[in-house]
């Protein structure tokens, strides 16, 4: 420790930060409006909620950019597509994700929200699952309205692991 | 505003990892509201905690680095959308060496004269790996 900088200093300032953001509020404040988009997210979500892939794939741009949480590859739409067909094609007896706390931010025409999410299900042959993650995305107001154009979540297990040297 | 100028002003902001720039101009690339993501702690930051933890890495670690590979610039419109393949190394102080190997992503958008981000999130390939099979 040096010049009163510690690593539970910076952690809790981090917490800090976080708890003073608070979404929709702190980005009203700033200037941008981000109702719709709010309404473009909630909308995707529910897409996914529902178990209609039709709207949620639409929703996503074809050449969109995703990082899973469950594969360490930079995936293109297809190959995102093909994943959650691998899990929806009888692996599991039921799942969902689950966002939590999301912050929006609106700048013209781009938006993104980082949030935190459980994907949680049971397997077919094994208990339950749980996966804790960070998650933000990218998006982007076309003519037909907000789509999603990047994704990236990662499981926090990575973000503490290893986190120090020694 | 094209993939030209996100690359452009990306790698400038980066240049501090990457080459002889500044943490000034890291931080200026980044609108004061981001959101950030980094590899090393679990919880969303705003700019302010973001400085914070890169402050603890510079006065704890020598000859820090970032090795971007494989960047993909996208744009729509005013986004811009950059992914890459991220190794974060250096020297940490009364320690050997460190690499985080990670994905990197960034949301930018164009504020009529240049690129500004709105994010960056870096999560190590671990994370991606660990635990991803229940059984």
């Amino acid at each position: 420790m040096t010049n009163g900088f510690s690593r539970r200093g910076a952690l809790a300032a981090s917490a800090a930060g976080v708890a003073t953001l608070s979404g929709p509020e702190a980005a009203q404040a700033a200037g941008h409006d981000t109702s719709e988009f709010e309404t473009a997210f909630r909308t995707f979500v529910q897409t996914l909620a529902t178990g209609d892939l039709d709207a949620f794939y639409a929703t996503i741009h074809d050449s969109a950019v995703i990082f899973d949480e469950d594969i360490p590859f930079r995936l293109t739409k297809a190959g995102f597509k093909d994943h959650i067909d691998f899990h929806i094609g009888g692996l599991w007896e039921g799942f969902s994700w689950q966002d939590r706390d999301p912050n929006f931010r609106v700048y013209g025409n781009t938006a993104m929200v980082a949030s935190f999410a459980t994907f949680r299900g049971k397997p077919v042959d094994a208990g339950y699952r749980q996966r804790h993650m960070a998650f933000t995305q990218g998006w982007h107001k076309f003519d037909e309205g907000w789509r999603l154009v990047s994704w990236h979540q990662s499981p926090f297990d990575g973000h503490i692991l290893e986190a120090s040297p020694g | 505003m094209d993939a030209q100028t996100l690359e452009r002003d990306f790698s400038s902001a980066l240049a501090v990892f990457t080459g002889d720039g500044s943490y000034d101009d890291f931080f200026a690339f980044f609108e004061d509201d981001a959101l950030l993501v980094n590899e090393d702690i679990p919880f969303i930051l705003d700019k302010d905690a973001y400085k914070d933890h890169m402050g603890f890495l510079a006065e704890n670690m020598s000859m820090l680095e970032w090795i971007v590979r494989e960047p993909r610039y996208q744009v729509y419109g005013d986004t811009g959308i950059v992914s890459a393949e991220l190794t974060v190394r250096g020297k940490p102080n009364n320690a050997g060496f460190r690499q985080r190997h990670s994905v990197m992503t960034a949301v930018c958008h164009w504020n009529g004269s240049a690129w500004r981000g709105a994010n960056l999130h870096t999560s190590t390939l671990l994370a991606h790996i660990y635990h991803m099979s229940p059984g």
